[in-house]
């Protein structure tokens, strides 16, 4: 109890140190870019409010979360086939590559002239930004089965699919897992992207709105709030993956 | 009756694997025969190929040349009805899974009732001494544990056949001596025709009614040796028989000969 306190307060100590000098350094700098916190903190009292929060926190979180999840949904049936299937794998893998290699930023002005603006613009967005992550690395893990399971799997009789929902993607739940967690982090860029991108609501266009109208400490506000959500979403999946594949992040020495 | 006289019959088994063009004899023109029932072992030095052999038994491997039946049945794919565990229990355990789950696995493919199925399972689980850790998962247990789990998967289809790849090397010594008596009551009480690949001229002899020894590379079958010790036989009383001794410096002698 004392060791988890102590643990707390040590992890505390660096940030409650750098926003106590910002603090004190503002106060004696004119640079209008980095209000101190105290006036940022003001700022959060008068933007957050109930309404705001049902029209630009929800909005971008119903983008964050669709896209999410159709994206890895997609990304993980896909990406389950093409381990499966040698030839599938050949056919459809070169094209993924490329699609992968153009940053999400790229792709955006791309998919909003093709689909113009709009909630379903910015879901697009934010699904296609995580699909590609999801399914190379769902490839690359059931690709990878080990193969004494492989053997395990013919010695039993269970056929392609049956060994592939029985053996070869539990096996794989390890690196599936490690790659959705790191496609969290490029979900919260392609949401912030898209909503900078003309669409006006979310919490990536009120940053870009209170930047370009020189708010600044309401800019600072939103860029919190993403890094509070991104800290949320990062500790969810920490707990999701020890959950459900204790055995595996247990030998990773992640545990 | 006639049929079970050879339960697998192996004609002139040979394999060669490629390498990036060099090709590599593994085994030449290997025949045997294994009567229903039986017990074999084979030995040779490590990296010989029994591996290979078991493997192509199981049907994981196909042949270069030649064929093995199992019933009267040509072997092209492992067969129904085959028991198979290897040396690597760590990897061929699924994690996911409970020990109750792991061992239930081959009933994937059956349509026998939920109920049946449990019963068996634990009936299998009681027969290798891990009726209480039914719950427990693969990594929450031994080495010796884990094997043990392996082995009462490979039985829960009641198989008539059971191969055994150096089952016991990756266990400690007198786990090992536990896990050959377990597997020999098992066997001998249920008439299971088992083959069992090992390194471990001590175990074969104590194990086996015949006892295949394997030559250097390409192998071939350089000796066999029947095992005519009285059954059962027991660690202590077995090992120090005479019998046991003069076929132990017998094959030892012939392991190194030539």
């Amino acid at each position: 109890m004392i060791k988890r306190l102590s643990q707390i307060v040590w992890s505390l100590f660096l940030p409650s140190l750098v926003l106590i000098s910002w603090q004190l350094i503002s106060n004696y700098s004119p640079n209008p870019f980095f209000p101190p916190p105290s006036r940022i903190v003001t700022a959060l009292r008068e933007v957050v409010s109930v309404d705001w929060i049902l029209t630009s926190v929800k909005s971008s979180f119903i983008v964050l979360f669709a896209g999410y999840f159709i994206g890895a949904i997609l990304g993980l049936l896909f990406g389950s086939l093409l381990g499966e299937f040698i030839k599938m794998r050949i056919i459809f893998l070169p094209i993924c590559n490329f699609v992968r290699s153009i940053p999400s930023i790229a792709k955006v002005p791309l998919i909003l002239s093709i689909m113009g603006l709009g909630l379903s613009t910015r879901i697009s967005t934010v699904a296609i930004a995580v699909l590609f992550p999801v399914l190379m690395s769902t490839v690359r893990a059931i690709a990878a089965t080990k193969s004494e399971l492989l053997d395990l799997n013919r010695t039993l009789r269970f056929g392609r699919i049956r060994g592939l929902v029985t053996i070869r993607i539990p096996a794989a739940i390890g690196e599936i897992l490690t790659g959705l967690h790191a496609s969290v982090q490029v979900a919260v860029l392609a949401m912030i992207v898209s909503e900078m991108l003309g669409s006006g609501v979310g919490i990536g266009a009120f940053i870009i709105q209170s930047q370009s109208t020189f708010r600044i400490a309401n800019m600072w506000v939103g860029v919190f709030i993403v890094g509070l959500i991104g800290i949320a979403l990062n500790y969810m999946f920490l707990k999701i993956e020890r959950k459900s594949a204790p055995w595996y992040f247990k030998s990773k020495g992640l545990m | 009756m006639r049929r079970s006289e050879k339960y697998i019959e192996i004609l002139k088994l040979s394999k060669v694997f490629e390498n990036n063009g060099a090709e590599l004899k593994v085994l030449e023109n290997i025949s045997l025969k294994v009567t229903s029932g039986e017990f074999i072992a084979i030995c040779g030095r490590s990296g010989v190929g029994k591996s290979t052999l078991i493997r192509m038994i199981a049907g994981l491997v196909n042949p270069s040349s030649g064929a093995i039946k199992i019933n009267g049945e040509l072997v092209s794919e492992p067969p129904n009805s085959m028991g198979f565990v290897t040396q690597d229990y760590s990897r061929s355990l699924l994690p996911w899974f409970s020990v109750e789950n792991n061992v239930a696995l081959p009933f994937k493919t059956t349509n026998i009732s939920k109920s049946d199925r449990k019963a068996k399972v634990a009936e299998v689980l009681e027969s290798v001494g891990l009726a209480d850790f039914a719950k427990f998962y693969p990594w929450q247990l031994s080495g010796g544990m884990q094997q043990r789990v392996a082995i009462a998967r490979s039985l829960v289809l009641d198989p008539k056949l059971l191969l055994l790849d150096e089952p016991f090397a990756s266990v400690d010594a007198h786990t090992q001596l536990e896990l050959e008596d377990l597997i020999a009551g098992i066997v001998f009480e249920k008439k299971i025709t088992t083959v069992i690949v090992t390194h471990d001229i001590d175990e074969a002899i104590y194990l086996a009614d015949r006892v295949i020894l394997l030559s250097d590379s390409p192998a071939s079958v350089s000796k066999i040796i029947q095992v005519k010790l009285q059954r059962p036989r027991s660690q202590a009383k077995t090992r120090s028989d005479p019998k046991f001794v003069k076929l132990r410096t017998q094959l030892y002698a012939s392991l190194r000969g030539k």
